[in-house]
């Protein structure tokens, strides 16, 4: 037949709209473009900010979620939440490549392969349902969930009549043996929080604040302290991030750490005499603590006696001092007594409630009793396990350590995971379900008393995904179980048990009450076992040392933590193990030879990173690359094991510090001691007339001596200015492009210590910029805000500023660049993406300076000091880092650049920086 | 294709004209093969450079602090052959010198190819060759002028003129030969002297301006050839960096040039000589003159490589000091070394006479040179960026083989040029050749 | 056509002669063509304008520093950045350009001058005896305006030693 015009109209028509009706579906669709018809408060190019926290460790630090276009790009931490005070850790910031990973999962997997979420959400009440019928345990296995969500669980159970003590906490990163040295010391309900700025004196037993636990809120508190004149030391067996922020590293030999405590804590008792704080059974401590003499202590711990001496005195001295620990690079498996001890030096020392304060545990519908994972691996190894639901939580990707736990878990008949990804158990699941992101859901988390953050929806779903606590409410309703559950939506119950005020707030932040708490008779009471270490015994004591980018003590997946080097050893993609170089003398080895260790769990190939970061005779290695070589007997992860290590003769290409390390007499990370104060600033003649800066002239301030190396801004800079990520081959051979890199330089501070200083490095912004003059294209120029501007589009790529800069912080796009993940969604739309053959750099943020001007602008005032923030002083921990007006003398950063401290690199060059460095203090050594 | 043979072979000066043509009017085997190679070279560096072009300049050796490397190296490296044919054709002109007239025009040949050569690297090592008309000067609608503050700037002014004038220069000089093959030589090439000899005839008045205009130029190249160099050596010189913020770059690189010029022109000129049987023009006196000068220039480059580590280590910047520690020891000690072999001590063998007199040694010392002077270049410019104020940053550089397959690709560009042009273009002028003939015979009543 | 002798001698030695007794004879007209600039050449003084050259490359040099300037300067102030806290107009560093650019106009303006007063001077001289030079034959001119005839014979006796003399 012949088709007229109105006929194929007709038809058209009637197609479009049978297109339309099927393309409709009572599930969320997948929006390529969120916001088809958009919200009325969205304003496309407006920026929208959440309130919400992250979930990539359980600190669980408030952050706020910048959200474009209903896309979530960047996050930073959130200024009302107490832990983050506005600052982010690197993995906060790298959050975001989690959410827009290519690996996610979108739809529901079984063994067989993909079905839909109707039959998914069958199979999930079958499964309860057959356990049920069996009279087996319905078990809940979950990653630290201290709200709502955990909450649900226990509800859930006891609707489904089992108990809702059934809800197992899976953190491989846990660090029990801490509560276990507390209730040894102090009895059943102790929750001892310690108050690290408030100390004078703080004395680290391997805990890496820096590393481990909360480490922004920790961070922050060690900076303060150290600001306000209190001294740090450090006593582990390796100079960690947090060791490096200290005044003073020192180890003693490994595993004897409980003794060196001991002995403090009995000089210390010998040296409070009379005035020993009240309630404190000073006649069994001193008989408890009798066995533990300087000269024995001294001896078994290599420790100088004279530093045991000094070390009590100053404890006592300088009160309020406080003792933390232990951390995980001396946590035996007698960490507990440790611990406890630490506690008891606390005490003795009279520390309690001043720094080291009782706060009542956490209450909520998600406390209370819950099954240990020893109790779960018996009864589920016992078949006594019917169904499993494994909420994030990844036992069987910590290969030896959990395998106990892993070999249980096959014997349940039913196990169904929600997760973001496909890992390890999922895998072995019978039913993968993919649950939202955490910046897609609602729920909460209480991590200490009167600190309960939001977990607030910050965008709409971008998979075909579900939230677990939905479903687990849709398949008790599908079984008729579902008394005493919320009958909506799960989120919707949770928004509605928090205020509008909250929710903009972030969550419920009151002021913690210090209750009161007292050692305990039994303190002490226990045999305290020297630690033994297990594994061969010509084998070399094993350090787990803390990484920021590994918090889940696995390999990072993320592109950018992986691309970003560890500031320590500047090693990026991959792990290492590190040596003493008498020690990789004695093992005939060098820089980049490939070492194999292997232990009792198992062994694992290596390159060496020679350091004098580390005591003799031990090897470190950072934990999500020792996995392989721990075994699970609890307290997991720490001193459990000696390795074997020997060299297979393979080479890598050693991680790359040509400088080795050292400055070489350029004095970049400078330093200053009580008497020797930086030379005064040269005053060098110059040609060329001053240059003006009419309105501002924006400049940074970075305090060396609060920065801790930790690289937060680094992952910041990443992700604000879409920086590509070349991978490791590139970065082999230098061409990374980070505009802001960490530079760490290692120096023997005399006696065998070691000292790092850091030096966070982007561009100077100078003045009389080096590399200006010699563009012939005017790519680069000097704008009148003292800004070092890079105009892109001019680029030709002659790379000339790269050469005349002295500072090296000008990157080149050597091929197209890649973001990793976020190259799909997740950019910043307020920064241009660099081509091929483009010099870039660090702009300080430039998108954010206009941002800020608009607003001041649009308000019609000024620019306030502290309202416009670069992405790395932002996000800084530590507030190490300082953004402002030069220009204004009453800005934070010109007070700054007024210090005794200031100083700027290279000044002889006379290139003016607009960055500000202020040294490090250091103390002189008193001879030990 | 010199017409009447037989009535010019009785004349001398026929002789002569067939001799100087010689290069134009004999092809041999060998030019041919030659040509291949260079071709062929040219072809390959073409390939590497186009894999530059579509995955970007990843595919050097180049990284973050060596921003520049082996492509920069040879630039250097040509400009510096190109400066001495002009320098040294003007200078024998103003001294009269007899030895002119064979060697001048291959050498200023030499000029024009290599300038040629060095002009196609800065375009092919910055990161968007195809924008590199971004820094000429013309009004454009993107409202953008280059930086004349940039010394990049000023080398494509400084190579610009430098291209212009020493091709007019040559041509000039050209002009009385190119009117006499627009008669002498036959096929598709006469159209093309009629046109290019600009209708010359040789009237006395014509020779009279010839011989006004040609000092003229001559006295404009000198400086303008020494400036070029000047300028391309401060692109170095004019920035922050150790070892390369240096008053002696100017001269040194001036003397640089002249040296490697002069052992690119021994190779050139004996090349001719041997495969054109020129023995009777290109004479020993022109070779023991070049040796010479070779000689003089590598005791200057000495006497500055000595300079530049005393100032190191007397100024007690301890950066510097440092670089030219690291220069000396460091990882690029080896081709330090090579550098001053070649450059310093090799040449001194062109103090005794008899080498001075064996082309084969010569010949030798010079290729010797040249290897030696394109290390030099790429011994300076690499070491000062791979270990300048920031140890952190402190890194090696390593030339990957397309980079070094695109330098290649250069010198088949100038073999290839060199080639061609001598095929086109007389190798030695003919009315000087002539002139320089009759003064000698003496009988020249009021010479 | 012209009236005019033509004589081309085998070597420039007898042309040099012939011209030497031509001047004897008060005969300044004549011109002479060669391949090559032999003294022969100069027997008949310098004529051409050949004095102009060296002030047009003067003229052409400084047009051309003045070009740089109006360059350098003008599209200095339009973009109006500063870069390396140098003032946009820095002289020192806009020399370097002024000179490259003072010389390549000298250059080009001394060619070109060459070019067009030669195009000048050979038009005194008929294109037939333009096209006799060879590389082994000189020609000489002598143009024979209102000149009578024993005059004529006296010349082509001053110009016997010619391999041949035309008219």
């Amino acid at each position: 037949m012949k088709t007229g015009r109105r006929g194929f109209l007709g038809a058209a028509v009637g197609t479009m709209g049978a297109g339309l009706v099927a393309g409709c579906s009572k599930r969320l669709p997948r929006y390529l473009i969120p916001h088809v018809i958009p919200p009325d408060d969205a304003v496309p190019g407006i920026a929208r900010h959440y309130r919400t926290i992250c979930r990539e460790c359980p600190a669980s630090c408030g952050v706020t979620a910048r959200v474009r276009e209903g896309r979530v790009v960047k996050l930073e931490g959130n200024p009302d939440h107490p832990l983050s005070q506005g600052a982010l850790c690197p993995r906060g910031q790298a959050t975001i490549e989690g959410l827009y990973s290519p690996d996610r999962l979108g739809t529901p997997l079984t063994t067989t392969g993909k079905i839909g979420w109707d039959a998914a959400e069958g199979a999930l009440a079958a499964g309860i349902k057959r356990a049920l019928d069996a009279q087996k345990l319905v078990v809940v296995l979950t990653r630290p969930e201290l709200g709502s969500v955990g909450a649900l669980f226990r509800t859930w159970l006891t609707a489904l009549g089992q108990q809702p003590s059934q809800v197992v906490t899976f953190d491989a990163m846990d660090r029990p043996w801490l509560r276990e040295g507390a209730r040894l010391a102090f009895g059943a309900n102790a929750n001892p929080v310690p108050d690290i700025a408030a100390a004078k004196l703080l004395l680290s037993i391997g805990d890496d604040l820096v590393e481990e636990g909360a480490v922004v809120e920790q961070a922050r508190a060690l900076a303060d302290l150290r600001a306000a004149g209190g001294r740090f030391v450090y006593i582990g067996p390796r100079l960690s991030l947090t060791a490096a922020a200290a005044d003073e590293w020192l180890s003693v030999e490994p595993g004897t750490e409980l003794l060196l405590v001991l002995g403090l804590a009995r000089r210390v008792l010998e040296l409070v005499g009379p005035d020993a704080p009240e309630g404190l059974a000073v006649a069994t401590l001193r008989a408890r603590l009798a066995p533990y003499d300087a000269t024995t202590v001294a001896a078994r711990t290599k420790i100088g006696a004279a530093t045991l001496e000094r070390l009590a005195r100053d404890f006592l001295r300088t009160r309020p001092s406080l003792c933390l620990g232990p951390g995980r690079a001396v946590a035996g498996n007698n960490a507990p007594a440790l611990a406890e001890a630490i506690y008891v030096l606390n005490a003795v020392a009279g520390n309690l409630q001043r720094t080291l304060r009782f706060l009542p545990r956490p209450q909520g519908a998600w406390a209370g009793p819950s099954m240990e994972l020893a109790e779960l691996t018996r009864r589920a190894a016992a078949g006594e396990v019917g169904a499993l639901i494994v909420h994030h939580a990844n036992p069987h990707g910590y290969g030896p350590l959990f395998a106990k736990l892993a070999a249980a878990l096959e014997k349940v008949p039913f196990v169904a995971a929600f997760n973001n990804q496909l890992d390890e158990t999922g895998r072995h699941a019978h039913l993968l379900l993919p649950d939202h992101h955490f910046l897609e859901t609602w729920s909460d988390a209480t991590v200490r008393d009167g600190v309960t953050g939001i977990q607030q929806a910050a965008m709409i779903p971008l998979l075909d995904t579900r939230a677990a606590a939905d479903e687990l409410l849709v398949a008790a309703r599908s079984l008729g179980k579902a008394t005493g559950l919320p009958d909506g939506a799960f989120g919707d119950s949770v928004r509605a048990s928090f205020d509008v005020k909250e929710v903009e707030r972030g969550g419920k932040f009151s002021e913690a009450t210090a209750a009161s708490g007292t050692l305990a008779d039994g303190a002490l009471a226990g045999a305290v076992a020297a630690l033994d270490l297990a594994g061969p015994a010509d084998g070399l004591p094993l350090v787990v040392a803390s990484t920021l980018r590994q918090l889940d003590g696995l390999p990072p997946t993320s592109a950018l933590l992986q691309e970003m080097p560890d500031p320590l050893t500047s090693i990026s993609w991959g792990g290492w193990v590190e040596l003493h170089p008498t020690t990789a003398s004695a093992l005939g080895v060098v820089e980049g030879d490939v070492i194999s260790l292997e232990g009792t769990a198992g062994r694992t190939e290596l390159p060496a990173h020679v350091t004098i970061g580390l005591r003799e005779g031990v090897v470190a290695v950072p934990v999500g690359y020792a996995i392989p070589l721990l075994d699970g007997s609890p307290p997991a992860l720490g001193f459990m094991t000696r390795v074997r290590a020997h060299r297979t003769g393979a080479k890598v290409a050693p991680p790359h510090v040509p400088g080795g390390q050292s400055q070489h007499g350029a004095e970049l990370s400078r330093e200053v001691t009580p008497s020797r104060r930086l030379p005064m600033a040269p005053k060098l003649p110059s040609m060329n007339p001053p240059v003006e800066h009419p309105l501002h002239r924006w400049g940074l301030a970075i305090d060396l001596d609060r920065c801790n190396g930790c690289g937060a801004c680094v992952a910041a800079c990443y992700v604000e200015n879409n920086i590509p990520i070349v991978g490791p081959e590139e970065v082999a051979k230098g061409r990374d492009m980070s505009w802001l890199t960490i530079q760490s330089f290692i120096k023997d501070g005399g006696d065998g210590a070691a000292e790092v200083s850091f030096l966070p490095l982007g561009c100077q912004q100078c003045e009389n910029a080096p590399c200006e003059t010699v563009c012939p294209t005017f790519a680069t120029y000097h704008t009148k805000e003292g800004l070092n501007a890079q105009v892109y589009s001019r680029c030709v790529g002659t790379r000339y500023c790269e050469n005349n800069c002295p500072y090296h912080v000008r990157r080149f796009n050597f091929f197209d660049p890649k973001h990793g993940p976020r190259d799909s969604l997740g950019l910043n739309p307020d920064v241009t993406v660099r081509g091929r053959g483009v010099t870039e750099k660090c702009t300080f943020c430039v998108q954010r300076i206009r941002g800020g001007e608009e607003k001041a602008k649009v308000e019609g005032r000024p620019v306030r000091d502290g309202e416009i923030v670069s992405a790395c002083a932002q996000t800084c921990p530590a507030h190490a880092i300082v953004f402002g007006d030069l220009k204004d003398p009453t800005s934070q950063v010109s007070r700054m650049a007024k210090d005794q401290r200031a100083y700027r690199l290279l000044e002889e060059l006379n290139t003016k920086p607009g960055v500000v460095y202020l040294a490090r203090q250091r103390e002189k050594k008193e001879g030990t | 294709m010199i017409d009447t043979p037989a009535a010019a072979a009785a004349n001398p000066i026929s002789q002569i004209e067939r001799d100087t043509l010689a290069t134009m009017t004999r092809t041999s085997w060998r030019y041919w093969l030659g040509l291949g190679a260079a071709a062929s070279l040219v072809a390959l560096g073409g390939w590497a450079w186009s894999t530059m072009l579509r995955q970007g300049l990843g595919v050097t050796g180049l990284n973050s602090p060596v921003m520049w490397g082996s492509l920069i190296t040879t630039f250097v490296f040509f400009i510096g052959v190109s400066h001495s044919g002009t320098l040294v054709s003007a200078i024998l002109f103003f001294t009269r010198s007899p030895l002119r007239a064979a060697v001048g025009r291959s050498a200023e040949k030499m000029t024009l190819v290599a300038i040629l050569t060095a002009g196609l690297y800065p375009v092919i090592h910055i990161g968007r060759s195809w924008l590199f008309f971004f820094v000429l000067p013309y009004p454009n609608q993107r409202g953008i002028w280059p930086n004349f503050r940039s010394p990049l700037t000023w080398d494509v002014f400084a190579i610009c003129s430098y291209v212009t004038v020493s091709a007019l220069f040559v041509y000039m000089g050209m002009l009385p030969d190119l009117a006499l093959l627009a008669r002498r030589i036959g096929g598709w090439r006469r159209p093309l002297y009629r046109l290019l000899s600009l209708g010359f005839s040789g009237t006395d008045g014509e020779w009279c301006l010839l011989e006004r205009a040609y000092p003229i130029f001559a006295g404009i190249v000198i400086p303008l050839a020494i400036s070029v160099h000047s300028v391309v050596s401060w692109d170095f010189a004019m920035t922050i960096m150790p070892g390369w913020h240096s008053a002696i770059f100017a001269p040194y690189f001036v003397a640089g040039a002249i040296f490697s010029g002069i052992a690119m022109a021994i190779l050139l000129l004996s090349a001719l000589r041997r495969g054109y049987r020129l023995g009777r023009y290109i004479k020993e006196a022109h070779f023991d003159l070049l040796a010479k000068l070779m000689l003089a220039m590598s005791l200057v480059m000495t006497f500055v490589y000595a300079t530049e580590f005393f100032m190191a280590f007397y100024r007690g910047d301890s950066t510097e000091a440092e670089l030219f520690r690291w220069r000396a020891t460091g990882a690029y000690a080896p081709i330090f070394w090579l550098v001053v072999l070649c450059n310093s001590v090799v040449p001194l063998v062109c103090f005794w006479k008899r080498a001075r007199h064996s082309l084969r040694v010569l010949v030798v010392v010079s290729v010797v040179v040249t290897i030696g002077m394109w290390f030099e270049r790429f011994l300076f410019i690499v070491t000062t960026l791979a270990h300048n104020f920031d140890p952190f940053a402190w890194r090696i550089y390593k030339p990957t083989l397309r980079e070094l397959a695109v330098c290649l690709g250069g010198f088949g560009w100038f073999v290839m040029l060199f080639l061609l042009l001598i095929k086109i273009f007389p190798s030695m002028s003919v009315a000087e050749i002539m002139e320089g003939e009759h003064a000698s015979h003496g009988e020249a009543p009021h010479a | 056509m012209r009236e005019e002798l033509v004589a081309v001698f085998g070597d420039p030695d007898s042309a040099a002669h012939a011209l030497r007794a031509l001047r004897e004879d008060r005969v300044t007209t004549a011109r002479v063509l060669s391949s090559a600039p032999f003294p022969a050449v100069h027997e008949t003084g310098r004529p051409g304008p050949w004095r102009a050259l060296g002030w047009i490359a003067l003229v052409g040099g400084l047009t051309g520093l003045s070009c740089a300037m109006a360059l350098e300067v003008a599209t200095s102030r339009s973009m109006d950045l500063i870069v390396g806290g140098k003032p946009i107009v820095s002289w020192t560093a806009f020399g370097v350009v002024m000179f490259e650019l003072t010389m390549l106009f000298a250059g080009l303006s001394n060619f070109t001058a060459l070019v067009i007063l030669s195009a000048f001077t050979r038009r005194s001289v008929s294109r037939r005896a333009r096209r006799e030079v060879t590389t082994d034959r000189l020609v000489v001119v002598v143009p024979l305006e209102g000149c009578s005839a024993d005059r004529e014979a006296a010349i082509r006796r001053l110009l016997s030693g010619a391999v041949e003399v035309r008219p």
